[in-house]
């Protein structure tokens, strides 16, 4: 009866230590600053070592308790590094959504250099959801980032609201001036409880004419920018915490298409 | 520091969601191509509609979800408002998102309406009337033309409302 409770414990304890072992393992995250033109520091932070395919993720919101520092983690054990650009503290803005847009192309672009000049990935992906996905266009739009060569490989957009202003009843949506400057693959997922569905062919029709093959795709179920609700819906919730699947998922897609 | 910033994110979500509804209950003159498209669907019974059988009516085309909160909210007001212009030329039309006759007859139960729904299962009406987010309202003239466009929730049965429909009414 002893030696049972004696195995039990050690049992217990060696669970105990592996499970913080791979906690830690995959909380693992480094921070850099890029300095702009003396002038603006944009904090990155990085989850996992280096990998052969690595994401630059422009999230409005960023910190321990945001689902997409979680969404990275889970990302990381699937093999990923993960980059997070702080857009927004630099300029002493707040998450808003609307602020994100704010960001100088400029910025955007000189971060997406950096990380592409210094990381030892072999492939990178640009990911963004909902307003956040401005920067993204503002990004691939820049001419220096089309070479051929470079290891950027696209951009996976998650409900993205590239809009000027919201569509009035009647009219054709009108988009942010980059939109469709770029030459990259670009794979936008739509919620299918959302408006915005039905502009997918006007929004990949708009984003392929310089050269992007853009490709759509409806989530089930959801509404847009699911996973940034505060009130979610419980397939919404489910969806949000299977979030590392769908980006890992739909990133398989960019080698078909 | 992280509560902090997912505070100020969520308060950012509620001011901007607020910025928007004061900026979207606003009727405004519509500007496109007047002629209103056909709208040919039948509702949740089957029962088949045309718009064109509303001609001589000035008529409210609403397109609307149930995932979409603002037109729970606004929904009782459209009541209110088809009250308040029974006996005048006017009618209220809804068209719902291609959602399924169970997500809208669950709706319905919660939110009852005195007004046709109809069912866009395709989203081929919702793309023929340029439709991109909800509620989007039309206001059209007796004659069918598009008048007036509204994006977001207002109070329908305002007086500033029933004042303008009953202008339409009267031209």
């Amino acid at each position: 009866m002893q030696a049972l409770a004696f195995h039990r414990s050690l049992a217990y304890c060696v669970s105990v230590l592996l499970l913080a072992t791979l906690a830690f393992t995959a909380r693992a995250e480094s921070r850099s600053i890029l300095e702009i033109n003396d002038e603006i520091e944009i904090d990155i932070v990085t989850f996992g070592e280096p990998a052969k395919t690595g994401i630059i993720w422009f999230a409005c919101r960023q910190g321990e308790d945001a689902i997409e520092f979680e969404t990275a983690r889970r990302l990381v054990s699937r093999g990923y590094q993960i980059y997070f650009p702080d857009m927004l503290s630099a300029h002493f803005l707040s998450s808003l959504p609307s602020n994100i847009a704010r960001i100088p192309a400029a910025e955007v672009v000189a971060v997406i250099r950096h990380i592409i000049d210094t990381s030892s990935t072999e492939r990178l992906f640009l990911l963004a959801g909902a307003r956040a996905a401005v920067p993204v266009i503002r990004g691939l739009a820049d001419k220096n980032l089309q070479q051929r060569d470079s290891k950027l490989k696209g951009a996976l957009l998650i409900t993205p609201r590239i809009y000027k202003t919201t569509p009035d009843p009647g009219s054709e949506p009108v988009y942010i001036d980059e939109t469709g400057l770029s030459v990259h693959p670009i794979l936008v997922l739509e919620g299918e409880r959302t408006p915005n569905r039905w502009g997918l062919p006007h929004l990949a029709a708009t984003l392929e004419k310089s050269g992007s093959r853009v490709q759509t795709d409806l989530i089930d179920g959801v509404r847009g920018y699911f996973y940034l609700r505060d009130n979610q819906t419980p397939a919404e919730m489910e969806l949000t915490r299977q979030l590392d699947s769908l980006i890992h998922d739909n990133l398989q897609k960019f080698g078909a298409f | 520091m992280g509560f902090y910033r997912q505070l100020i994110f969520c308060l950012s979500l509620v001011l901007l969601g607020q910025q928007v509804q004061a900026a979207a209950g606003q009727l405004k003159e519509y500007w496109g191509d007047m002629t209103s498209p056909e709208i040919e669907l039948p509702d949740l019974l089957g029962r088949h509609h045309s718009l064109t059988d509303y001609r001589g009516n000035v008529v409210l085309v609403q397109f609307w979800a149930t995932y979409c909160t603002p037109c729970r909210t606004e929904m009782p007001t459209m009541n209110r408002l088809a009250k308040k212009m029974q006996g005048k030329p006017f009618k209220i039309v809804t068209v719902n998102m291609a959602e399924s006759h169970g997500q809208v007859r669950q709706f319905l139960q919660e939110v009852p309406v005195d007004f046709p729904v109809l069912m866009d299962s395709d989203g081929s009406a919702l793309v023929r009337w340029k439709v991109f987010a909800a509620p989007a309202n039309f206001i059209l003239d007796k004659q069918g033309k598009i008048i007036f466009t509204l994006y977001g929730a207002i109070e329908w049965d305002s007086d500033e409302m029933v004042s303008r429909l009953n202008a339409l009414i009267e031209e």
